[in-house]
This record gives structure tokens, sequence and C-alpha cells, in this order.
């Protein structure tokens, strides 16, 4: 067994034979190090491009950790939880919000406010200076037109109440990632007993909950199911395939869509603070925000003065949901206790 | 019966022995516990409301279902693979594997495009004026698919039930005992075994299983353990909602000793008996036929153009090669660790057999993630050698050694008690060497067993996910986390592509090293030749 546990460390080479940079990874000592280390939501296809441009002249190595959708609230968030004794990593990249507010509750988070915002909505970033909102997405209803007609289309999340809707709407688990932030939003603006309506009016309609918002997504393409609520990429991802699926952007008559921003931190006590603000300044620019708005996961510039690639997703044709992002991760474990015991059946 | 004392002292030390090497599986979940323990003001009465007891009847019914389906297909299969001539045997063999090769996700999207609503089969009905019957979102339909993605498991068992059973023994008997006594004293003791033991781990894999009913749309009660786990940082809570399972694990280890036992070592014939039921063929034939043909024809259609093929692989190449690695090493250290156990546990008594059974199995019922959070936090407690191998791919391989332990384990446990031990102790008073011993004695009846076990460690390791996320080095992902955020970001294509490349790869892999060892040991499929 020795020998075999042997063979298996011999085997498996490790990241860096230089011995700074492991004490470095033990948090035991502030050397100056050779890596900058990015935990980051987004696949590497599209951070790679991103990435590439980052203006490198010292020669770091960039290390990316990614993470999963269904994971996306046990993976990097707690990695940076279990590790804040020794961090691992200098910058956090989410492409939501609400566990960066966490994270930044919880003092994980250094405050640093990049000069590259400037011109950014200060609705979307932190007033305390702790993280950086950028290039958001929105969640917004899909059907399909095969099976809805477009003057029978929902226009509001309460239509999907409705009895003509019975069974034919899907939404990823409201426990994690964006539909988690969508629902305590709305527990935020309407409050927690009509928060709580309309989950049970949802349950009553025979609303299905499945994996994640991708996953929603291919059911109304491939017409397993008419409608879902899920996000402006995962929407666009459907546009690409020429599928027949047509978006809505819900409540434009009343409380507004909501805007879930891709946020930015310097993680403290991480290895390399100097390379980490390098890295937020260069991920906060316009020039980043741009990119973003034109990759395939269009997203919708927070900075004015960027063109959308699609108009579809032009930002400044869509009326936005107002709410504190604070007061949404205040109120998340509210609205996840009524949703598994209302929803999750 | 009192034990003499030199071998009470040995089932003493063995103990002991065990109980240090229950460490290396339990450290990380032992830390949680022991966090979950320490603090919180959970509720524990809310483990009995009546949500989570529909959920968790809802899950044994599905876990039942599914092990239904798959102890029939196994038994099927293993006939097969016992019972055909050696190629074919190989090749149903190897393909028998293809389940566990393919992420579930993959299995699952197949049989939606093939079941669905709006799929193949129901287009199909439609041009016939007639509705699809089959509800593929139902319990009904998560039971069929949990059912093809762990079949493997009770074929495995099932095959080294049918290679224990003489079938010419059997003949034999048909002239003193009826068919009820037949089945009584000579099929069941040596098939029973094998058949609970696999539906036991197909139950335990279908209850636990969150990403399929997930998909499916139908909500279960390992949903609840993930959401303490990951949506409420509750470990507390966490313990508290996994009682129930344990509780399961406890009756089930209770209903297998009453069903099954250990299986006797029977007496085998010197040469291996070939012909199959044509029958089961075509039982076995239709499960493989189900279990590959529905997601390797969606796989291929998503992929679209052979173009997307290298695309897919310059975009995740790197990440083949992590869990390459990640497997070869982390497998073969689960199945070092497996084997002191098996050595351990064959020199102590049946009841510490069975608490060491019920702690591996319960294994199967945590969550990837607890794992993962539990590495993490001896990590950072700076506690040894965790915190001096992290962050390395090492780490991985331990946290599915972690969870998938017991198969090998159970593997090589099942086929230890078939080897008698009597010849072994008559080949060497006669003066044959150890080499011979293991060549001409001990390898036709462990060598197939070890192939198993080896290739389900290899391809576990490969497959982790959930603990993957939480403990891949920085710059090292693994195939499985790439998939998932490739899915979630619309690149289907690339992973069907890349599905299909490496599902081949390894299929061709195994039949490759199970040709070749069959080749050059000509007892390595099981032939029992004695000179």
């Amino acid at each position: 067994m020795l020998l075999g546990l042997a063979l298996f460390l011999i085997g498996c080479e490790p990241q860096s034979a230089d011995p700074k940079s492991w004490t470095s990874k033990l948090g035991t000592a502030s050397v100056a190090s050779r890596e900058l280390v990015l935990y980051v939501s987004h696949d590497r296809l599209f951070s790679d491009p991103i990435l590439a441009g980052f203006p490198n002249e010292t020669g770091l190595e960039l290390k990316i950790v990614g993470d999963t959708e269904a994971s996306k609230t046990t993976g990097l968030f707690q990695r940076i939880v279990r590790l804040q004794e020794r961090p691992e990593a200098d910058v956090f990249w989410n492409n939501e919000v609400m566990r960066t507010v966490q994270l930044a509750e919880m003092g994980l988070l250094e405050r640093y406010v990049p000069a590259s915002a400037a011109g950014l909505a200060a609705e979307y970033c932190d007033p305390q200076g702790r993280w950086v909102g950028f290039a958001a997405r929105a969640r917004v209803i899909l059907y399909n037109q095969d099976l809805v007609p477009k003057d029978q289309a929902p226009a509001s999340l309460r239509d999907l109440t409705q009895p003509r809707f019975r069974d034919q709407v899907a939404i990823a688990n409201p426990l994690f990632g964006t539909t988690a932030s969508h629902i305590a939003a709305l527990f935020v603006l309407w409050g927690e007993k009509e928060g709580r309506r309309f989950l049970k009016q949802l349950r009553a309609n025979g609303v299905r909950v499945v994996a994640g918002n991708a996953l929603a997504r291919n059911l109304v393409m491939n017409g397993e199911i008419a409608i879902c609520l899920t996000d402006t990429d995962d929407a666009n991802g459907a546009f690409l395939q020429s599928k027949p699926v047509e978006m809505v952007y819900p409540d434009q008559e009343g409380i507004g869509t909501l805007f879930i921003p891709n946020t930015v931190a310097v993680i403290r006590g991480g290895p390399n603070p100097e390379g980490a603000r390098r890295l937020v300044e260069y991920l906060a620019s316009a020039e980043v925000e741009t990119q973003l708005v034109n990759s395939r996961s269009a997203q919708m510039a927070l900075r004015p003065g960027i063109p959308p690639a699609d108009p579809r997703f032009d930002p400044a044709q869509i009326r936005r949901m107002k709410v504190r992002w604070s007061d949404v991760a205040a109120m998340a474990t509210a609205s996840a206790n009524a949703v598994r015991e209302i929803l999750l059946r | 019966m009192t034990l003499p004392p030199g071998a009470r002292s040995q089932r003493w030390i063995s103990g002991v022995l065990l109980a240090l090497l229950l460490l290396v599986p339990l450290a990380p979940v032992g830390v949680v516990l022991w966090e979950g323990l320490g603090g919180g003001a959970y509720a524990w009465s809310q483990i009995f409301e009546s949500r989570r007891g529909s959920l968790f009847w809802r899950s044994v019914w599905i876990g039942v279902q599914a092990t239904l389906w798959a102890t029939l297909w196994g038994m099927a299969t293993g006939y097969v693979i016992a019972r055909a001539r050696r190629k074919a045997s190989i090749a149903f063999e190897t393909l028998s594997y293809l389940p566990l090769l393919l992420p579930n996700i993959v299995i699952v999207l197949g049989w939606i495009h093939c079941a669905g609503n709006a799929g193949w089969l129901a287009r199909w009905t439609e041009t016939w004026g007639w509705d699809w019957p089959f509800d593929v979102y139902s319990t009904t339909g998560v039971g069929f698919v949990l059912a093809l993605c762990y079949f493997p498991f009770a074929t495995i068992f099932a095959a080294q039930g049918f290679r224990a059973l003489d079938p010419r023994s059997v003949q034999v008997s048909r002239l003193y005992l009826g068919r009820w006594a037949r089945w009584r004293h000579m099929i069941w003791p040596v098939l029973g075994p094998a058949w609970v033991r696999g539906g036991v781990v197909v139950f335990c894999l279908s209850f636990a299983d969150y990403g399929v009913p997930s998909s499916l749309m139908v909500n279960v009660y390992s949903v609840e353990v993930f959401a303490q786990v990951s949506s409420f940082l509750d470990s507390q809570a966490a313990i508290a909602t996994a009682l129930p399972p344990f509780v399961l694990v406890v009756a089930l280890i209770a209903l297998r000793e009453w069903l099954g036992g250990p299986a006797p070592a029977l007496a085998t014939s010197a040469t291996p008996h070939r012909g199959c039921s044509r029958v089961v063929v075509v039982v076995a034939s239709a499960a493989l036929v189900l279990a590959l043909v529905v997601p390797l024809a969606f796989l291929l259609v998503t992929a679209g153009g052979w173009e997307t093929y290298p695309r897919a692989l310059r975009i995740a190449g790197a990440q083949i090669m992590n869990s390459l690695h990640v497997g070869f090493w982390g497998g073969l250290v689960t199945l070092i660790v497996a084997a002191a156990f098996v050595s351990l546990a064959g020199r102590v008594g049946r009841a510490e057999r069975r608490v060491l059974d019920l702690v591996l199995l319960s294994l199967l019922m945590v969550p990837g993630s607890v794992v993962g959070l539990g590495i993490l936090s001896l990590v950072s407690g700076g506690v040894v050698p965790w915190a001096w191998i992290y962050p390395h791919e090492a780490l991985v391989g331990y946290a599915s050694a972690c969870r998938y332990l017991v198969f090998p384990v159970l593997i090589l446990t099942a086929v230890r008690t078939q080897l008698q031990g009597s010849r072994v102790v008559v080949a060497r008073a006669y003066g044959v060497g150890w080499l011979d011993r293991v060549r001409w004695i001990q390898g036709p009846v462990l060598g197939p067993a070890w192939f198993a076990a080896g290739t389900l460690s290899l391809v576990l390791c490969m497959g982790e996910l959930t603990a993957a996320v939480l403990v891949n080095p920085p710059g090292a992902m693994t195939l499985p986390v790439r998939l998932a955020s490739l899915l979630h970001f619309g690149e289907d294509a690339v992973v069907a592509a890349l599905c299909t490349t490496y599902s081949v790869f390894l299929l061709g892999l195994l039949l490759w090293a199970r040709l070749l060892l069959a080749h050059r040991f000509d007892w390595f499929v099981g032939d029992r030749l004695t000179r």
C-alpha cells in the first residue's frame, strides 16, 4: 500500500516544483508569486479569449479553476469559504452576483475599486468597493413557437400561473444559480407572503423543476415543454441553433426584468494581491465588457456607449428590475426555505 | 465457537488495522460530520416532516424499479459473459462497461430524444395515429434510465456468480433432486449472494443519484441532502437529512444477509462449460442495445459532422489527459487499498465484516460534494497529508476512492470466498512454486475479478465530478467538470464528440487489454486448466 501511494505521488507531477510557490500555496509566506490563480464561472471557451488580452508584461502564469452550472454554489464559493485561512486564489470572476455578495458579507473579499470601473452603473457595484458588476444577463421567458402562438405568449411571471400553461412551464432548480437569485429578488420586491403565494400558484399549475437553465432551454428547444424561465445567454444559444423559440423580457409593464451582472473581486489574503488588482482592472474594463457583449453568451453592457451585438439584447430597450443585491442576498435563506417547502415535493 | 489464542489475537490485530484503514475513506466525511455536530440549532424533528417522507419513499420506489430492471439485465448479461465462447464473452463484458464511461446526463439526454414527448418514438407512433405510452418524465422513466446507467454493476456480480456455478454439477443433480430442491440447494447458494450484492449496489446508487431525476423533472430525496450541503451551508442539517438513507443502508445489509450470505466455495470443473440459452442471449443483447444504441445514436447525431471531433479535442484534449492520469493512478490506489481491506477482512469475524460493508455502502449515499468539502477542511486545517498534497490531481483520485472503494472491495471479497484454500495448501505441499500456484490455481479464480475491479476503479475515478469541482488543482481541470460546463454553455456538439471519442478510445483500450491478457494467460477468461 505504501508502494502504491509512493507511485501515485510520483506519477502525479506537482503543478510546480518551485518551493516558493508551494509555500505561497500554503499561505505561510507572502513571497511574490509567479502565478495568478483565477476562479471563474464561465467556461474557458468564453474566458480564454478574454484572458488572452490580459496585459502580462511580467510573465505571470495565469491558472484557472472552473465550475459547473449545477454546482455553482458548492464549487468556487465553497472553495473560497473553506480555504479562507489559506487562500489559493487571487481573483473571483463570477457570472452571477448573489454568492459574491455573500462572500463580501463574510469578509472574504478585499476592498478594491478599479479605475477601469468608471462608467459602470453604481447599482451594480458594491457600495463598499468589495466587488464590481459588469456585463449582465437578464432573466427571460423562453417559449417554443410551435407550441405557443405569439399572441398567447406569457408577458409576465404571473402569466406562468395561468391555467392555459398548466404542466407546460419548466424552471431550473430554484435553490441554485440565477434562478435562486431571481426568486430571492421577487421575495424582496413582493414581500415574503406574496412570494410564497406565487410559488404555491406555480406549483398548483404544475411547474416542472429541472437541473439547470441549459436543460430547461433544451427541453423548450426540442418541444418537450412549451415555456421555461432561463437566462439570455441560454436563450441566445437556442437562437444560434435556429430553433423555433422566442424570448420575452417579463414584466416590462410592471416590476421589470431582473439583470444579473458578472462580478469580479479580489480575494482577501490571496497569494498575489498585486497581480490580482491588475487582473481586476482588466476584467472591469470597457474592452472586456465589449468582448462579452459580442461573444456567444450575448451579455449586456452596463456602461453606456457599448452597442449590443444583437438588437434583441439591447439593455437600453429593457425596463430593469430595481432591487438591491444586499437585500437579495439577505432574503436568500427565506426564499430557499420557501422553495423547498412549496416547490420541491 | 471458541477461537484458539493465536487466531483470537490475529483477529484483534486485523480488526484494529481495518479500523485504521477505514480512516482513509472516512476522514473527509468525518470532518464534515464533526463540523455539523459541533454547532447550529437545527431542529432534528424536521427529518420527520411529511414532505421529506414522501420524497424519501419516492426515492425508494425509484430505487426498487431500477434494481429490478438492472438485476434482470445484469443476470442475462452476466450469464452470457460467463458462458459464451471466449471472444464473445470478452466483447460482451467490455461493451457492458460503456454506460459507466458516459456521463449520466448524456444517457438521459439520449433517452429524452428517443422517448420524450417530442422524441423519435413519439413522432413515429404519431404517424400511425397512436400516442406514445411511455412517460419518461415519471418515476418509472427515472427508474428505467437509472437501471440503464447502473446495470453494469449487476452484470459484474452476476458474472462472478455464474462463473462459480458449475452447470455439470447442476446437471448431475437432476438425477436425484427435483427442480425446487435443485434451485434451493445448488443454484441459489451460489447465485443468490451475487444477485443480492449487485442489487444492493444498484439500489444505493439509484437512491443517491441526483442528476438523472433532476434532468427528468422528478424531485427526489437526494436533492434534499445536496441542497443542505450546497444551498444552506448547514452541516448539521445535512447530517440530519442524511440519517434516513443511512438507516436504509443498515436495512439493506440485513436484507442481504438474510437473502444471500457469503458465497460458498463450490468445486468447479476442470474445464469450463461454454454454451448459452438463446433466450438469455436475446435478453442480454437487448439490454446492451438499449444501453448502448440510444445514447450512442444521440451522441453521433448531436456531434454532427466529422469536423466537430478535431475541434472538440482541441478544446478539451488537456482535460482528457488529466482525467486519464487521475483515473489511472486513482484507480490503482483504490485497487491497492481495496486489496488491503479484503485481506484484513478475511481475518476478522462476520460481525466486523458486516460493519465494514455498512460503512463502505453508506459512502455511496454521501454526495461527492461532502467528500470534497471535507478534503478542503482538512487542507485548511493543515492536516497532514492532505495539506501537503493539495493542490494536486492526486486528491481527485483520492476523493473518488473514498466514494467508490466499496466496489472493488465487494468484488474481491466475493471472489475470495470462492477460492479453495485447500488446493493452495496441497499444491504448496507438493512443492508447486508460488508463481505456478498463482497461474494455475489462484489466477483463474481471481483474475477476471481483478480485471473487473480494476476497470471499475479506473472508470469511476475518471468520471468523478462533484468532488472534483472542489479539489481540482488550478489549471488542471478534469474532463467531467469540463463536459458539465460545456453542456451549460450550449456546446452540445462538442460534448457529444468528446464523449464519443473518449468512450470509443477507452472501450478499445479495455478490449485490447482483455484480449491480450486472455491470449497470454489463457486462464484469464475463467478457463481453468490443470496439468
